[in-house]
């Protein structure tokens, strides 16, 4: 009888340990796929909130490593763009605290000194149109511009960029349409000056 | 702009949020509209801005963030583990020593009762002698005798004996 239950449980454990290790490698592929397809969206959503490339770059390990602790409690799959945006947007709160709290640091200056020479998307867009939304972008409160590069940049529907800042649907439209408003003006003051350059 | 502009519409429609059908029918009305076509192409506008933004920005090294990234959060899991496991292992001892704690007590604890007799009264239950002040106070063997034999009551020594 010991022995039938014996022979009975190693193959069990072996197929269990199989199917663990079979679930820990399907999770780190899926982990992979994730940051491979969205590192790109996450890391210019935190530059374009933080206006600093090097607190971007440790913005966007932060949050796939907050991701990867988190993956089991991400619900619905096809928001997971929304979801990781939301985590990202709670570490630019958090490393733009821990920068007030220390005082400017070297990141800064090298924002600003990137931010003086011409980017490549300043040289591919010409670079005027892109200072006006460069402008027009940080004149915008951190909420505003959060709430419009969702909708902008990132595409997100407003049922998903409210639950991604915690606001509700109606206060998520108002906010884009506000800062749409602002950047429109910017625009437009733009295309008026050209005009009457030209 | 009328009674059928409809902003947000026009907006599902410059993002392909809507479904065919009403796509057609937001189009042909912005066609139409004045003040429409002109926000729809503001805002078609201004998506491409932000698309050509995008596709502007020079390309991540993925492979070899995402080898940081790896590093990193595989460190902050076995920090975790560690952290809890030091919490299991601070728990269990805790209970342990409690165990340990209250076996030691009651050990030493011949007669957990006490009682002095001024804080006394004879027992008047009508269900006889069982029941007293005294249950719950600390008292030796002896003192809980002659405090029996002088009021009569059977004074408990351990709460098990209190009735």
């Amino acid at each position: 009888m010991g022995f039938r239950e014996k022979a009975v449980e190693v193959p069990a454990a072996a197929a269990v340990l199989a199917l663990r290790r079979a679930e820990a490698q399907a999770e780190a592929d899926a982990f992979r796929s994730l940051f491979l397809e969205h590192s790109g969206a996450v890391h210019r959503f935190l530059k374009d909130l933080l206006r600093d490339s090097t607190l971007a770059d440790e913005g966007l390990q932060e949050t796939f490593v907050r991701a990867h602790e988190r993956l089991g409690t991400l619900e619905q799959r096809d928001r997971v763009l929304g979801w990781l945006l939301g985590i990202a947007r709670n570490v630019s709160l958090e490393l733009r605290r821990a920068r007030r709290r220390d005082g400017p640091g070297e990141g800064d200056l090298r924002g600003e000194r990137a931010s003086a020479a011409p980017s490549p998307e300043h040289v591919l867009l010409g670079r005027e149109e892109m200072e006006v939304v460069e402008r027009a972008m940080s004149s915008l409160s951190e909420d505003k511009r959060a709430a419009l590069l969702l909708r902008f940049d990132h595409g997100l529907p407003y049922e998903e960029i409210a639950s991604t800042l915690g606001w509700s649907l109606s206060k998520a439209k108002v906010e884009v349409h506000r800062a749409r408003l602002k950047l429109r003006a910017a625009l437009d003051a733009a295309g008026e000056d050209d005009g009457g350059a030209a | 702009m009328s009674a059928a502009c409809d902003l947000e519409q026009l907006e599902s429609l410059a993002f392909d949020e809507l479904p065919l059908d009403q796509a057609r029918r937001a189009l042909e009305h912005a066609g139409a509209c004045g003040p429409c076509g002109l926000e729809l192409a503001a805002l078609r506008r201004e998506r491409a801005l932000f698309h050509a933004r995008a596709a502007a920005r020079p390309a991540l090294p993925r492979l070899e963030l995402f080898a940081k990234v790896e590093g990193a959060a595989k460190a902050r899991a076995l920090k975790q583990r560690a952290r809890r496991e030091v919490a299991a292992f601070a728990l269990c001892a805790a209970s342990l020593l409690c165990v340990v704690g209250l076996a030691a007590r009651s050990a030493h604890e011949v007669v957990p009762m006490s009682a002095s007799a001024d804080a006394m009264e004879p027992c008047t239950s009508s269900e006889g002698p069982g029941y007293s002040r005294a249950c719950g106070a600390v008292a030796s063997m002896d003192e809980i005798g002659s405090l029996d034999a002088h009021f009569g009551a059977c004074l408990v020594a351990t709460p098990a004996r209190c009735r």
